[in-house]
């Protein structure tokens, strides 16, 4: 899975509710909704809880540039 | 020269000369000066008359409509302000008084004038227009930090932005935020991170401090650049009452950094609080539909075929029974119809044969050839023709024919 965002997380999560709350889904559509929901909640919630606050330097930042670009 | 040869002028020409002098003097021409603002009169005509005065020594004042139209504040007496303007001499008072071209509230002098020249020259160009301001992310993934590595103001905001939303990364572009080299250091960081893409939102500021001290966020060029970066930039200069041309450019004004890293990221605690409702609500979503479709699959079971079988089969096999019975009959009645018609065509049959005529008593004449006599006309004397009577055939001759008469 690609590197997601919390914003994309969140907004997928509660497109997710809203679709089993319409009940439009079948049943096997529902059951993977549910269990992508859930694995969705449970990345935000980490997310949000990920303690470690990582600080770089611009310039730290640029020489990261260079490397990925070489 | 005068004692010897007294010239005489006249009011007019005195008051012409003098003003002409002072006109000549280029040093009167252009002149900014700070004073007390007394006796002020605003004219019916547009025009301001006041008087500027300071501790020792006060001088008329005049601004014209035309340039009062500009005014951005209200004047009024016992304010201290900074004029812009030339020194003249009105001829008909005899008075010589200042030609007001601008005047400011005299806040810091000329920095004042000069802030409020560049913030009036980048409204007009419309750097400050709200049509440009960009939406901040809603989720910040990397937060941009320009400003001071000495001062409080980047412990304030990684402090606040550890506490609120660790998620987020922060990438920090220490930078003078102060002196000659503050505006190019900023305007660099912001050119790079621009460049290098590696940013959702940037925080440009520095603590409070005094007017000088934040001199730089003033500066055309880095509100330009604030202008141009494409990540939004929140502006965090000073305190809160300190406004700066970089607050006016840039997408969102914080009156302090503390409060720039509240703006720039959601609240952890109020995320989480959503998040663990999102949560119920997915989990009661996911029970919801097992229920209903528990209950739905429930009302179907409790229906006749599957609740008791054995009445679905009856009612099936009374149908097929029905259905044989009524095929039999149907059968059965299409056969005897199709008899009676048959011997009915067959006596219908039998009443046409000319068979039936010849046992009444006629006979059918033909040639010797089969085809039937009709008429006389064609018999001669002694041709031979064949009768045909019920029972059998006759060879005869003819004997003479008659053709009746009608």
């Amino acid at each position: 899975m690609k590197k997601m965002t919390y914003e994309q997380a969140v907004t997928r999560l509660e497109e997710i509710v809203k679709l089993l709350e319409s009940g439009t889904a079948s049943l096997d559509d529902s059951l993977q909704l549910f269990e992508e929901g859930t694995r969705l909640a449970a990345f935000c919630s980490k997310t949000l809880d990920a303690a470690e606050q990582k600080i770089r330097t611009l310039s730290e930042a640029e020489a990261d540039a260079k490397g990925d670009a070489t | 020269m005068l004692y010897n040869t007294p010239l005489v002028l006249s009011v007019a020409q005195l008051n012409r000369y003098v003003k002409s002098k002072m006109d000549a003097d280029e040093n009167l021409n252009h002149i900014f000066l700070v004073g007390e603002i007394s006796n002020f009169k605003h004219h019916t005509s547009g025009h301001l008359y006041f008087t500027l005065k300071d501790e020792e020594a006060q001088v008329r004042a005049v601004m014209f409509r035309s340039a009062a139209a500009r005014l951005r504040f209200q004047v009024s007496d016992g304010m201290r302000v900074l004029v812009r303007g030339r020194v003249s001499l009105y001829e008909a008072g005899g008075s010589y008084q200042v030609f007001v071209d601008d005047m400011q509230p005299d806040g810091a002098g000329a920095l004042s004038l000069a802030f409020e020249q560049l913030k009036e020259k980048l409204a007009r160009e419309g750097l400050f227009d709200p049509a440009h301001k960009r939406a901040l992310p809603k989720f910040p993934h990397t937060i941009g930090v320009i400003t001071s590595e000495t001062g409080a103001a980047v412990h304030d905001i990684l402090r606040i932005l550890q506490r609120r939303y660790p998620a987020a990364q922060v990438i920090f572009a220490p930078v003078a935020v102060q002196g000659e080299d503050a505006p190019a250091q900023m305007i660099a960081a912001l050119e790079t991170f621009n460049r290098l893409r590696c940013a959702d939102v940037l925080i440009l500021g520095r603590g409070g401090g005094s007017a000088e001290d934040l001199w730089a966020f003033n500066d055309e060029q880095l509100a330009r650049a604030v202008y141009r970066s494409e990540i939004p930039v929140i502006s965090a200069v000073g305190h809160e009452t300190d406004f700066t041309i970089c607050d006016f450019v840039a997408d969102l004004r914080a009156p302090t950094p503390s409060a720039a890293a509240e703006l720039a990221v959601p609240d952890r605690a109020a995320l989480k609080t959503q998040l663990r409702q999102t949560t119920a609500e997915l989990q009661k979503a996911m029970t919801d539909t097992l229920s209903e479709r528990r209950s739905s699959l429930a009302l179907l079971c409790s229906r006749g075929a599957f609740s008791q079988p054995q009445l679905f089969f009856d009612e099936k096999r009374m149908r097929l029974l029905t259905l044989c019975s009524t095929f039999q009959h149907v059968q059965q009645t299409g056969l005897h119809a199709a008899r009676v018609k048959l011997g009915e065509m067959a006596a219908k049959l039998q009443s046409l044969s000319p068979l039936a005529v010849l046992s009444r008593g006629y006979a059918l004449a033909s040639d010797p050839g089969g085809r039937p006599l009709k008429s006389v006309t064609k018999l001669h004397k002694d041709d031979r023709i064949c009768v045909r009577l019920t029972d059998g055939t006759a060879t005869c001759a003819v004997l003479d024919t008659q053709l009746l008469t009608k």
